[in-house]
C-alpha cells in the first residue's frame, strides 16, 4: 500500500514538473554520475547538504579532459567560456564566478586577486573526484561561496595498487593532448606522478557575421595555446592510522587572446597573450582514531600572471603596451578533526591560518592579507529517520571580525523502505573582497563590505532500484538567494572604474534531473538529463532607472538542460551527450536583439569506441564528434567558436 | 512513466533548440532635421549603436545599424561624420570607419586597419583626416574610394579635430605612451598635409569649438588623475596666440564635452551639471543651467538650428542610456531611452 501512495506521490511530482516544464521552469539534477554497478556507493544520500560526486569511472567513460565541460555536461552550473584554451568559468545557481570556490586537496585555489578560478587551467587527468556542494551546503567546506564549492581530489593512495596509464589523443585543428599517471603502492609508501601537455593552432574557420561586408568565412587568428603540467604525491605510512603526505602541482600556461569578430581588422599588428605558471604544494598529516579523525596541513601556493598587449606601428615599433604582470602567494596552515562523540553524533571542528601576499604593477606597492577561519559543526542521527547537522564558521580578515556565517540542513527520510529524501538548508554566508577589489591602482575601494547572502534551499532525491534490471534516480531541488552589497565595478567621476557594494541581487531557481541505467542482456546503458532554471535580477535602486529590476542579469541563462546516452556492449561502447543553453543577456537591457541577447543553442557530441587487453595492457580507442550538427554559435557574444570538429584518442593502461 | 518523461524531456530540448532564423534585415528612411545618437557600448562588448531622434514628433528609433545591416556597430563607436549624402562612423577599437548612406543607412564602403581611430573631418569631398588616440600619425584617406592615401607624423597621439580655412587642430588628448605633457593642440596645414605649428594649453584638452570671431575655444580636465586644475583657453586662429584663460577653481573635475550654439556665440559645456556661457563673458559661469542631480551626464550636444540642449544619461554604463531634450534657456522638453553610453550626437540638417 505505502508503494502505491509513494507512486502517486511521484507521479503528481512528475505530472507537477511537467507542468512547470511547460513553461521552462524546472530541472533535473545530477545526482549519480557512476556506472550501474556502483552507483549507489558513491552518493551520500544521508548527506544534509546537496552533494553531487562526478567520480573518475564516469569521468573515464565520457572521457572529457576539459572539467568546464564536464560541469556543462552533467551538472545545472553554468559555464562561460570564451572558447578552447581560453577563459572559462564556472557559476552556480544565477551567482557570479568568484562565488564559486574550487577547493584542491582542501584548499581554496581561486585568484586571491580575481577571486574566480579559471577552468580551463585544471587539466581532468589530475583529479580522481570532483564534488560539488550548492549554495549554503558549501559551507561545509569554505566560506565565500556564495554559489557553491567545487572540490577536487585526487584518492589513487586510497587502492594497493600500481598501475600506468598513457593517454595521446590527436584532434582538428592540430590539437594535441597527452595525459600520464604513473601510481606505486608499496605496503607503507606510495607515489602518484601525472603528467600533462596540451596544445593547439585552434585555427578554426568560422562564418563572421559580425562585420560588412557580411558572407566572409574566416579563420581564427592569434588563438593557440600550449599548457604543460605535473602534479607528485608522495605519501608515506608512519603507523597504520598515521599518514604524511606531501603533493605537489605545477604548471606552466601559454596562450595567445584572439581578438573579437568585431575587431579582426584593427591594425597596430595588435598581440595580446597569458602566460601563467603556478605552484601548488601542501604538505599533510592525518592521524585516524577508531572515533576521531586529525588533520593537519602546511601549503604554499605561487601564482605568476602575466597579460600582454602591444600595437606596433609598420617599422615594428611598440606605440602601446600593457605588460601586466602579477604575482601572488598564499601561506597556510589548516587543522581539522573530526570525532564520532556518542553514537550518531559527529562534531567537526577546523581552523585556517592564511596570508596572501600580491606583487603586481597594477597595485601600488605590495599589498597583503592575513585571513584566520574557524569553523565548527555537529551532526547527529536521529532513528535512521532525520539527520540534522548544524554548522557555524568565522572569518577574521587583518583581524576585523565578519559577521559569523550559520547553517542549518536537515535530511528527512520518511519511509525506511524507499530512498526517498528530503532535504532542506538555511545558511547566512559572508564573501569578502578579492585584492583587485579593494587595491586595484586606479580604482580599487579598500571600504569595500564582504559581499552577504540568505539562502534557502529545498531538495528531494528518490532512488529506486527495479529487481537490480534498472535504477532509476530523480532529484529536483528549489533554492532563494538574497546577495546584498554584491560588488560590481562602475565607472566614477574621474574616468576610472572602481568597485561599489551596489548590487542587491535576488537569485532563485530550480534544478532537476533524472537518471536511468540498467542491463539488458549484455547491453549496459546509462540515460540522463538534468534542466535548470535560474532567476536573478539586481533590485538596487541604480538599475531601476529604465525599469531594469525584472532584467536578468548579464549572462545567466534561464534555462540551461543537459543530457547523454551511454552504451556498453562486449567492450564496445557508444556516447550520445547534447548540452543546452538558453537565450543569455550580454547587458543590463531588454532589447531582443543580438546584440544584447544571445540566442540559445543546443551542441551534440558523440563518441564510439572499443576497450580490449592484449596481455596485461588495457586498450581503449575512441573517435570522438563535437558538435555533430555544426552550429553555428557564441557562448559569450562576439567571442567566435567552433563547428563540427574531431578527436582520435588511445589510452594504454597497466596494472 | 520513467521513460516516457525522459523521451518528454528530449523532446522538449529538441524543440526548445530549434535553430534561430536569419532575419531579413529592416529596410528604413532617414528624414533630414533629426539628431543621430552614437552609443559607444561597452568596451570589448562590441555593443555599440546607432538611433535617430527625430524632434519634431519626438519619435526615437534604437539600434538602426543592426536593422539595417544585421551586424553590430562594433567595439566603441566613437563618433559621426556627415558629409553629403552619407554618414561616416568611426569605430574605436574595431579599428574602422564605416561609411553608410545617409537616407538609408546601406553600406557604402570602409576604411579598416586603424589602431585606435577617434575623429573624422572632412577637408574636401575627396581627402579626410582620421585622428587616432594610440598612433602618433593622423591617416588621411579618400571618403569616395574608402582609400587610405597618406599618414602625418605628428609625434603625439590626437583626438577631437576642428578645421577653420586651411588649418586642422587636433588636440593631443592622451598622454599614452609618450614622454611629453598632454597639453598641446596640433596645427596641420591641410594643403600639404604636414604638421606646422602647435599651442600649449592645459592637460588634456578634450574638446574644441571655433567662435563666431574665429577664436579657438579649448577646454581641459587637467588630468584624470587631477594633476592641475582644468582650465578653459580662447585662442587666436590667426596667430595662435592665447587670448585668454579661465581657471576652474576645483581640482576634483574634469570639465568636458565643449559645444557652441548655432550662432557661435554662447558655450556649453559639461561638468557634471551642463554650463552655458557667452563668448564675451570674463569669468566662468557660477551656476548650471541644467543641474546632473542624480543623473550621470555623459555626452552634450547642441542643436544647430534653434539651440535645444540635448544631453545624454550613461546612468550605471551597462544599462541603456536616456536623452534628455531641453530648449536654449534649460527648460526640460522631453527625453528617451537610446542604447547603452550615449556618446556623440549628429545633428542632420
Amino acid at each position: 500500500m505505502p508503494n502505491v501512495i509513494l507512486k502517486y506521490k511521484l507521479t503528481a511530482l512528475i505530472i507537477l514538473v511537467l507542468a512547470l516544464n511547460l513553461k521552462a521552469q524546472v530541472i533535473y539534477d545530477t545526482l549519480l554520475l557512476t556506472e550501474f554497478e556502483v552507483i549507489s556507493n558513491l552518493v551520500d544520500l544521508n548527506s544534509p547538504t546537496k552533494v553531487i560526486t562526478i567520480d573518475s569511472i564516469a569521468r573515464k567513460e565520457l572521457n572529457l579532459n576539459d572539467i568546464g565541460e564536464l560541469l556543462a555536461s552533467y551538472t545545472p552550473v553554468f559555464v562561460k567560456s570564451y572558447g578552447k584554451g581560453s577563459l572559462s568559468t564556472v557559476s552556480f545557481r544565477g551567482t557570479g564566478a568568484s562565488h564559486t570556490k574550487v577547493l584542491w586537496e582542501g584548499l581554496n585555489i581561486n585568484s586571491p586577486m580575481l577571486g574566480q578560478t579559471d577552468f580551463s587551467l585544471l587539466p581532468g587527468s589530475f583529479f580522481d573526484e570532483i564534488e560539488l556542494h550548492y549554495g549554503g551546503g558549501s559551507l561545509t567546506t569554505v566560506s565565500g561561496a556564495l554559489g557553491g564549492s567545487i572540490s577536487l581530489k585526487n584518492n589513487s593512495s586510497n587502492n594497493n595498487k600500481h598501475w600506468l596509464n598513457v593517454k595521446q589523443s590527436v584532434g582538428s585543428f592540430n590539437t594535441y593532448l597527452t595525459a600520464a599517471t604513473l601510481v606505486i603502492n608499496k605496503s607503507d609508501f606510495s607515489s602518484d606522478t601525472r603528467l600533462m601537455r596540451q596544445s593547439s593552432l585552434n585555427n578554426f574557420t568560422y562564418y563572421n557575421n559580425a562585420l560588412l561586408p557580411t558572407g566572409e568565412e574566416m579563420t581564427q587568428s592569434n588563438s593557440n595555446f600550449a599548457n604543460i603540467g605535473f602534479t607528485q604525491q608522495f605519501s608515506y605510512k608512519i603507523s597504520n592510522n598515521q599518514e604524511i603526505t606531501f603533493i605537489s602541482w605545477n604548471q606552466w600556461n601559454n596562450r595567445n587572446i584572439p581578438a573579437i569578430m568585431t575587431n579582426i581588422e584593427k591594425g597596430g599588428n595588435q598581440k595580446e597573450y597569458q602566460n601563467d605558471f603556478f605552484s601548488r604544494n601542501i604538505i599533510g598529516w592525518t592521524l585516524n582514531n577508531s572515533k576521531t579523525y586529525w588533520e593537519a596541513k602546511g601549503a604554499y601556493f605561487y601564482e605568476d600572471i602575466d597579460y600582454y598587449l602591444s600595437t606596433s606601428d609598420s617599422l615594428e615599433n611598440t606605440i602601446s603596451l600593457i605588460d601586466s604582470k602579477n604575482k601572488t602567494e598564499n601561506y597556510s596552515f589548516t587543522g581539522n578533526v573530526s570525532s564520532v562523540l556518542i553514537e550518531s553524533l559527529i562534531l567537526k571542528a577546523g581552523v585556517e591560518l592564511l596570508q596572501q601576499i600580491v606583487i603586481s604593477n597594477n597595485y601600488s606597492g605590495k599589498k597583503q592579507r592575513t585571513l584566520f577561519n574557524s569553523y565548527i559543526s555537529i551532526k547527529k542521527n536521529f532513528k535512521n529517520l532525520i539527520t540534522v547537522e548544524a554548522l557555524i564558521r568565522s572569518e577574521i580578515v587583518d583581524a576585523e571580525f565578519i559577521p559569523l556565517t550559520p547553517m542549518l540542513a536537515i535530511n528527512l527520510k520518511p519511509f525506511t523502505e524507499h530512498d526517498l529524501h528530503l532535504r532542506i538548508n538555511l545558511s547566512k554566508n559572508h564573501n569578502i573582497p578579492t585584492l583587485n577589489d579593494l587595491y586595484w591602482y586606479p580604482g580599487g575601494n579598500e571600504k569595500l563590505k564582504p559581499e552577504q547572502s540568505l539562502e534557502a534551499d529545498l531538495s528531494v532525491d528518490y532512488i529506486k532500484n527495479l529487481n537490480n534490471k534498472y535504477i532509476i534516480t530523480l532529484s529536483a531541488s528549489a533554492y532563494a538567494s538574497s546577495v546584498s552589497n554584491w560588488i560590481i565595478w562602475l565607472p566614477g567621476d574621474y574616468r576610472y572604474w572602481s568597485p561599489e557594494n551596489i548590487a542587491s541581487v535576488y537569485a532563485r531557481g530550480t534544478e532537476l534531473s533524472i537518471r536511468f541505467s540498467g542491463n539488458y542482456g549484455k547491453l549496459k546503458y546509462n540515460l540522463f538529463g538534468e534542466y535548470a532554471y535560474t532567476r536573478t535580477t539586481d533590485n538596487s535602486k541604480k538599475s531601476n532607472a529604465n525599469d531594469n529590476s525584472d532584467t536578468q542579469l548579464m549572462y545567466v541563462p534561464k534555462h540551461t538542460a543537459s543530457g547523454y546516452l551511454n552504451i556498453n556492449i562486449m567492450g564496445y561502447f557508444a556516447n550520445w551527450s547534447l548540452t543546452y543553453t538558453g537565450s543569455r543577456n550580454t547587458s543590463l537591457n531588454n532589447d531582443e536583439n543580438y546584440s544584447f541577447t544571445l540566442p540559445q543553442y543546443l551542441l551534440n557530441n558523440i563518441s564510439v569506441g572499443k576497450k580490449f587487453s592484449i596481455k596485461k595492457v588495457d586498450l581503449e580507442i575512441r573517435i570522438k564528434a563535437y558538435n555533430i550538427f555544426d552550429i553555428d554559435y557564441q557562448a559569450v557574444l562576439w567571442r567566435a567558436m567552433p563547428g563540427r570538429n574531431y578527436e582520435i584518442s588511445l589510452s594504454c593502461g597497466l596494472k | 512513466m520513467s521513460k516516457n518523461l525522459i523521451f518528454l524531456l528530449i523532446i522538449t530540448l529538441i524543440v526548445a533548440c530549434s535553430e534561430k532564423e536569419d532575419l531579413a534585415p529592416d529596410t528604413i528612411k532617414i528624414n533630414r532635421g533629426g539628431i543621430f545618437i552614437v552609443n559607444e557600448g561597452n568596451f570589448s562588448f562590441a555593443n555599440s549603436s546607432l538611433s535617430y531622434f527625430n524632434p519634431s514628433n519626438s519619435e526615437i528609433q534604437n539600434n538602426l545599424f543592426y536593422k539595417v545591416s544585421n551586424v553590430p556597430l562594433g567595439d566603441v563607436a566613437q563618433s559621426i561624420t556627415i558629409h553629403e549624402n552619407e554618414v561616416y562612423l568611426v569605430i574605436n577599437n574595431s579599428g574602422i570607419v564605416y561609411g553608410v548612406n545617409r537616407e538609408t543607412l546601406e553600406f557604402k564602403g570602409k576604411i579598416s586597419g586603424l589602431t585606435s581611430p577617434r575623429e573624422m573631418i572632412f577637408i574636401n569631398d575627396n581627402k579626410a583626416y582620421i585622428s587616432d588616440l594610440i598612433s602618433t600619425k593622423l591617416t588621411v584617406i579618400n571618403p569616395a574610394s574608402y582609400e587610405i592615401i597618406g599618414k602625418i607624423e605628428l609625434g603625439k597621439s590626437s583626438d577631437c579635430m576642428i578645421k577653420t580655412n586651411n588649418k586642422v587642430m587636433t588636440a593631443n588628448w592622451s598622454a599614452y605612451n609618450q614622454t611629453t605633457i598632454n597639453n598641446t593642440v596640433m596645427v596641420i596645414n591641410s594643403d600639404t598635409d604636414k604638421l606646422v605649428d602647435s599651442v600649449v594649453v592645459g592637460i588634456e584638452p578634450n574638446s574644441m569649438v571655433i567662435d563666431k570671431n574665429n577664436y579657438l575655444w579649448v577646454l581641459c580636465s587637467g588630468g584624470f588623475m587631477n594633476s592641475e586644475l582644468p582650465t578653459l583657453w580662447k585662442i587666436n586662429t590667426g596667430t595662435l596666440e592665447t587670448e585668454k584663460q579661465f581657471t576652474f577653481t576645483n581640482i576634483a573635475q574634469s570639465p568636458d564635452n565643449l559645444c557652441i550654439n548655432g550662432n557661435s556665440d554662447s558655450l556649453y559645456f559639461l561638468n557634471n551639471s551642463v554650463f552655458r556661457m557667452s563668448i564675451y563673458d570674463q569669468s566662468l559661469p557660477e551656476t548650471a543651467i541644467i543641474s546632473e542631480e542624480e543623473n550621470n551626464y555623459y555626452s552634450l550636444g547642441i542643436d544647430p538650428i534653434n539651440n535645444d540642449i540635448y544631453v545624454s544619461d550613461a546612468i550605471d554604463y551597462n544599462q541603456n542610456g536616456i536623452v534628455y531634450r531641453y530648449n536654449s534657456s534649460g527648460n526640460y522638453i522631453s527625453s528617451t531611452g537610446v542604447g547603452i553610453i550615449p556618446g556623440c550626437f549628429g545633428f542632420n540638417y
